[in-house]
């Protein structure tokens, strides 16, 4: 079995890293009539037997950190990209070649337009890369901005929950009973939680600072705007074949 | 207009970071960490609920570090007046949790407002 990952109070929410399924309700059936929760809510579900349980924990700690090294591949084709003063990259037939074209078709595009055109046509071209853009802008702020609770369950029992503000501070409800096992398993739900809300904020920089490499790189004012929803798309979808390249 | 909507949610979120770097630093100054224990039917309701964790729960050790020095501890006893041993290593592990926690948000959340007031800042649009 594996571990049921679920990030409920967002809405429209994006994990570009796969690992989470983002929901605007709680996924467990014993909170479906609290209604939903102020805050964004991390709810790790694991198996019931503690062995099955630490291997599904143990597989999602480690498809973070594979996530993570994907991202900082994602990185380096952005900078490869505008490598040597020009943007341009070699064709190749990789299977991110198709999304390097598409990247570099809207640097051009962007070279070709005055400003307010670039903007009307490339919004034209990708709306849905923009939206979604603008919504993991907003849903990082929000993940960041307040609090969030983590909650950990074992075969549907609840074995903690911590409420982690802003700050830092922490505060966690623990089921009397739980062995010494099951407390290490949801400290280690609160490790992914946590470390998944700073990986989505470094996706956020990594687009933010993609975009203003190419700018300067291509020397076109405002650009670097403009660009966001292509360089969003980019990350995006690199980000998937790269995981679906472990898979195969 | 959608430049509007584009450059607004960068600026927004630019700013917002940088107020939170801001209030990083006014309020670091303290880091709280709280471990509570509940019975099995009473964690059951603090699940996905905003009730206030203490009408549900027994507050069993403290911790407030102040970086001037100041320390305030709670230890956790059973009845007899014993150190819960259990209780408080699941607290000095959410500690040191807690402050690897902190320093990892102060430092994503200071590269990520650093990178979006960059690329604001050339496109010329922070007003």
């Amino acid at each position: 079995m594996t571990a049921q990952l679920v990030v409920y109070g967002l809405e429209d929410g994006l994990d570009p890293l796969g690992l989470w399924q983002m929901q605007t309700a709680p996924a467990l059936s014993f909170a479906a009539d609290k209604g939903v929760p102020a805050a964004p809510t991390w709810q790790v579900a694991l198996p019931g037997a503690s062995v099955e349980a630490q291997a599904a924990l143990a597989e999602q700690l480690l498809a973070l950190q594979l996530a993570l090294a994907d991202l900082e591949r994602v990185r380096e084709e952005l900078l490869a990209l505008v490598a040597g003063g020009e943007v341009a990259y070699a064709a190749t037939s990789d299977a991110l070649s198709a999304c390097r074209a598409e990247l570099l078709s809207a640097v051009h595009a962007a070279r070709a337009y005055s400003f307010d055109q670039r903007l009307s046509v490339g919004l034209l071209e990708d709306r849905e890369s923009f939206f979604q853009w603008v919504a993991l802008v907003k849903q990082v702020q929000k993940l960041v901005g307040n609090y969030v609770y983590v909650e950990t369950t074992l075969g549907g029992r609840e074995i903690g929950r911590t409420t982690v503000n802003w700050l830092g501070d922490f505060e966690t409800i623990w089921r009397s009973v739980a062995t010494a096992g099951e407390a290490e398993l949801h400290q280690q739900a609160v490790r992914l939680a946590l470390d998944s809300r700073t990986a989505l904020l470094r996706v956020v920089t990594v687009v933010v600072t993609g975009a203003f490499e190419i700018a300067v790189k291509a020397s076109v004012p405002g650009m670097q705007i403009f660009l966001l929803p292509a360089v969003w798309r980019f990350v995006r979808d690199v980000l998937a074949e790269l995981r679906k390249a472990r898979v195969r | 207009m959608a430049e509007v909507t584009l450059q607004d949610a960068v600026r927004n979120f630019a700013s917002e970071l940088a107020k939170k770097v801001n209030t990083f630093i006014t309020d670091i100054s303290e880091l709280e960490v709280c471990t509570y224990t509940a019975a099995p039917d009473e964690i059951k309701a603090s699940f996905a609920s905003d009730t206030a964790i203490e009408a549900q729960a027994s507050l069993r050790a403290y911790t407030r570090v102040s970086f001037d020095g100041d320390t305030t501890v709670v230890i956790p006893v059973e009845p007899g007046g014993v150190v819960s041993r259990d209780i408080w290593e699941l607290h000095q592990d959410a500690l040191r949790q807690a402050i690897s926690s902190r320093t990892m948000m102060l430092q994503a959340i200071g590269g990520a407002a650093a990178s979006a007031l960059q690329a604001l800042g050339m496109a010329g649009t922070i007003k």
